[in-house]
């Protein structure tokens, strides 16, 4: 003969009807016999009436015409993405592949950046007491964007083209 | 309910090749239980109508890679539980982010509580259930699906399925049973288990 705890512990399925034969037997040799376990399973079958009173409202009228709807427009635009021939552009905008776009620009960037002897730290020849804004400004005017144009070159050329044309 | 598996099985792979007629057969054959589902662990008529958008289009969109080694319906289970259970940690986010941490006895908390008042006991008890104890005896008591059926549902193991239904039933008994005294059973214990053997 099965303990409490046992048969409880089986109570469940065996309501549901999940017990092996074997076991359902026991069950209900338990349940013949203790009246605590006993009323504890009718506990349990009370609830199938109880969630009955659950009231369910129809289907909502119009729901299966979104789907449909929503469905159809899936459809068309799948098509004309196929039909188009376009298709891999949106291979060109898969967000790992930008990201790697993204990366590879940064890393020529830089090796670039390198290449043209570009440094991010002081360096020897830079005055150490001038103030960051004021490097700034000694290089903007180390590029010669203020000067005259260099004789020969194609900024004097175009000036040249220029004067005639006026 | 009509269950006719081979068709819809069927219905479902010329989904996969573009047919929308078919796609149409399978919303009318299968939105009533559907909705059924959806709305018995929702309670709410909004969230259930998503869910069961949600759960057609998904199916739409999975159609082309379906292939008939599962059934339709343990397939459509699985997608339909898997949208309720996102549906309900998704609602429980945006509760612990709206709701203040100090209870303040506004308007809105006490309409909110006169609403559950009025609100069948049954449907705040399912409701206070954690989301896959009320999803599994949904699908137990209104779906009568058994263990295996709901264990493919619920992507777990039968006896998983039989600690959930334990528990749920465990507390559904605790909340209803401090309402009302509704576990008196009508014909009396011993003698209705008597008959109930016969
Ligand atoms: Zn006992």
């Amino acid at each position: 003969m099965w303990s409490c705890t046992k048969s409880r512990k089986h109570l469940n399925a065996y309501m549901d009807g999940e017990l092996p034969e074997r076991k359902s037997r026991l069950v209900e040799r338990h349940l013949a016999g203790c009246p605590t376990c006993l009323s504890k399973f009718d506990g349990l079958r009370g609830l199938a009436p109880l969630l009955e009173k659950d009231e369910l409202p129809p289907v909502p009228a119009g729901l299966s015409a979104r789907i449909l709807a929503e469905a159809a427009f899936r459809q068309k635009h799948k098509e004309a993405q196929k039909t188009s021939g376009w298709e891999w552009l949106g291979f060109l905008f898969q967000p790992w592949l930008v990201r790697g776009a993204t990366t590879a620009a940064l890393i020529v960037g830089l090796a670039m950046g390198a290449l043209m002897g570009w440094t991010s730290y002081p360096r020897p020849d830079s005055a150490q007491w001038m103030t960051t804004n004021e490097n700034v400004a000694r290089n903007m005017y180390a590029f010669d964007v203020l000067g005259a144009e260099p004789r020969g070159s194609i900024e004097a050329a175009t000036l040249a083209l220029l004067d005639d044309g006026r | 309910m009509p269950d006719c598996p081979e068709n819809d099985e069927l219905l479902l792979q010329a989904v996969g090749r573009g047919d929308l007629a078919a796609f149409s057969r399978i919303v009318e054959r299968h939105q009533t239980w559907a909705w059924r589902v959806a709305y018995r662990f929702t309670g709410n008529e909004d969230d259930a109508s998503d869910i069961v958008q949600e759960a057609f289009l998904r199916l739409l969109d999975a159609s082309g890679r379906y292939r008939p080694t599962a059934k339709f319906r343990t397939y459509f289970y699985q997608i339909i539980s898997r949208l309720c259970l996102d549906q309900a940690k998704k609602k429980r986010l945006l509760l612990l982010e709206t709701v203040p941490d100090i209870p303040d006895p506004s308007p809105d908390i006490t309409d909110t509580m006169m609403r559950r008042e009025n609100a069948s006991a049954v449907r705040a008890a399912l409701d206070a259930l954690p989301p896959n104890q009320r999803l599994a005896i949904v699908l137990r008591y209104y779906e009568n699906l058994g263990y295996e059926e709901i264990a493919s549902a619920l992507e777990t193991t039968t006896k998983a399925v039989e600690r959930l239904l334990a528990r749920g039933r465990e507390r559904l008994r605790d909340v209803l049973g401090r309402r009302e005294n509704f576990f008196q059973f009508p014909s009396g214990g011993f003698s209705a288990f008597t008959r109930l053997k016969e």
